[in-house]
């Protein structure tokens, strides 16, 4: 028997174990679903937390300042940054903008603006990739001055 | 906490932690630093917890920060400069310039750690160190650690800190540790509080203190280890019953959220898990405080062993099952915060804690070696089918049922309560 009847053979037979296991080939019953692979991933990132520290976590955003309407960044926003947020230091999201939206004006990563930006109490943001999944944070300095110019500085 | 910044002060994740040079930094600078790591949120602030409702939440962690982060405040005005051993670095300091804080551990990770006897070992040492010349003299390294101990943990913390948990309401460290234990867990410590009379960390607790925890803590071992050695089952009955398992989470987040409510614990929690991991960081590894102490262990050593031969030095021995405590402390640490966050509540979702189901099944290898450890450290057998918990009818010869008919109640042994106090070598003191 050859390399590749040898493993069409054990296909098969693994094929028939869940058979009789479970009733059925098609889905794989003993694999986790989706929420559950999410909840296993965020304890190893947890617990790998815990021992190394955050070194693997979500992505610092470069300099970021804040002001009514505008945000700039000394780096362009990854192509992966859907949406960003401001939130207060009790974590409460103060806004919430598109990406693309907040630059279609400026045609920059690097700068956003949106009339939905606003200071508040906005001590914190996190930028979101498509899925949702926080990538990056960042700590502004506030103006209540936004920039004359649209650069980013 | 401390451990993990040793790690972040070494070259790269691949060396070991670098304690020496922790043990070095100024304890303002770590004091400050405290103060930052606190600020950044830890689990308030961890993806997977910064929605959840119990346990450290960002209301907590704001409500007892320093205010102003930003443009200068008070709080980025008082920067710890934590970065090279020594010196005062640009912030932001290690571990908080990060995206994500850094979480510190569970309370239970604490428990478990002084369980050790390793508070009371150390500070022997470091009063010896400090009031005579009983232990040989050290490098400059011991000395840096002694003074750090000291100031950080054996005197009153400075004004406002946020580990400052000590005042005149409640001066005593050890019985403000132990009553933080009793409150969460309804657990003492395995060995009398040196020097306190009687039990006062159960004074005016009311009667909201967790007595079931431990019972319910040990049945769900229990009933994951039954579903462990069920899970590829294929024929015969099968008592696993993930729902069971899952109330059983359910019931422990409950009872956590209940001594959590308004952030109640959180400041006592956050500063006797930094000071456990201050202690445990000493034993990690064979640093020059060990060393000094002739308590190295070689590379294939473990924090046991180290505590072990310094608790010699002082006349002291530790108790024996430190070595498997050292290790559930880290273990039980990330479980406990997933169960109190809720995230094992549904039974899909407690599958995780028994089932195989992906090539590299964390959880369900965690709480594995988590149930052999417990057994080995408290001697209770916890994968005899005829074992009942305390509080239950005894086992009969009978074929026993898988779960019991109704939850555990309480029925937890104490500490004892004699008075032991640490000699000066003359006698072994046995903790």
């Amino acid at each position: 028997m050859n390399d590749s009847q040898s493993s069409e053979l054990a296909e098969a037979i693994e094929k028939l174990t869940k058979f009789l296991r479970h009733g059925s080939q098609f889905p794989d019953p003993d694999r986790f679903s989706s929420e559950q692979q999410k909840i296993q991933r965020d304890f190893r990132a947890l617990q790998r937390g815990l021992r190394f520290g955050n070194a693997d976590g979500p992505g610092l955003m470069a300099d970021p300042v804040l002001s009514p309407g505008d945000l700039t960044f000394r780096l362009p926003l990854p192509a992966a940054a859907v949406t960003i947020g401001g939130y207060t230091r009790q974590r409460k999201k103060v806004w919430k903008v598109t990406v693309a939206a907040a630059t279609s004006s400026t045609q920059n990563r690097a700068h956003l603006r949106h009339p939905d930006i606003v200071t508040g109490d906005v001590v914190r943001l996190r930028a979101f990739d498509a899925e949702g999944r926080w990538i990056l944070i960042g700590y502004p300095v506030v103006r209540e001055t936004p920039p004359v110019t649209g650069k980013a500085h | 906490m401390f451990r993990t910044l040793a790690r972040l002060l070494a070259p790269s994740p691949l060396d070991p932690p670098n304690a020496d040079g922790l043990f070095t930094i100024h304890p303002l600078q770590l004091s400050r630093w405290l103060e930052e790591g606190w600020a950044q949120g830890g689990a308030a602030d961890w993806p997977g917890f910064d929605t959840s409702p119990t346990g450290i939440t960002p209301d907590t962690v704001s409500r007892f920060q320093l205010p102003g982060e930003l443009n200068g405040g008070l709080l980025a005005a008082l920067r710890s400069g934590v970065g090279v051993p020594g010196v005062f670095s640009d912030p932001p300091a290690l571990g908080t310039g990060t995206a994500l804080a850094l979480p510190w551990d569970h309370l239970i990770y604490a428990y478990l750690v002084e369980s050790t006897g390793i508070v009371e070992i150390l500070r022997e040492v470091v009063r010896r160190y400090v009031v005579g010349e009983t232990l040989e003299a050290a490098s400059d390294v011991t000395y840096s650690w002694v003074r750090g101990t000291e100031e950080l943990f054996f005197r009153d913390p400075p004004l406002f800190a946020i580990n400052g948990t000590v005042s005149a309401l409640r001066p005593d460290q050890v019985v403000n540790r132990r009553n933080a234990y009793w409150r969460m867990f309804g657990m003492d410590l395995p060995h009398p509080a040196a020097g306190v009379e009687g039990q006062p960390w159960k004074t005016d607790v009311g009667a909201a203190s967790n007595l079931r925890f431990g019972e319910v803590w040990v049945e769900l071992l229990r009933q994951v280890w039954l579903a462990f050695i069920n899970d590829t089952n294929a024929v015969g009955t099968n008592p696993t019953d993930a729902g069971y398992i899952a109330y059983l989470c359910q019931t422990l987040s409950e009872m956590m959220a209940m001594r959590r409510r308004v952030g109640m614990l959180a400041r006592e929690e956050f500063g006797h898990v930094v000071t456990m991991s201050w202690f445990h960081l000493l034993v990690d590894t064979d640093n020059a405080v060990v060393r000094d102490l002739q308590a190295s262990t070689g590379a294939t050593g473990n924090p046991a062993d180290r505590l072990a031969r310094i608790a010699q030095r002082v006349g002291i021995t530790p108790p024996r099952r430190a070595r498997e405590l050292f290790e559930l402390a880290d273990l039980v640490s990330p479980v406990l915060m997933f169960i109190e966050a809720g995230r094992f509540n549904d039974s899909s979702d407690a599958e995780l804690l028994f089932r195989a189901g992906s090539a590299d099944p964390i959880v369900r290898e965690t709480m594995n070696r988590i149930i052999d450890l417990w057994q080995s450290a408290t001697g209770q057998s916890l994968k005899d089918a005829a074992f009942r918990v305390a509080g239950s009818p005894s086992a009969s010869p009978a074929p026993p049922s898988a779960q019991p008919v109704r939850l555990p109640s309480a029925g937890l042994t104490t500490a004892p309560e004699a008075v032991k106090t640490t000699t000066n070598g003359s006698a072994p003191v046995r903790l």
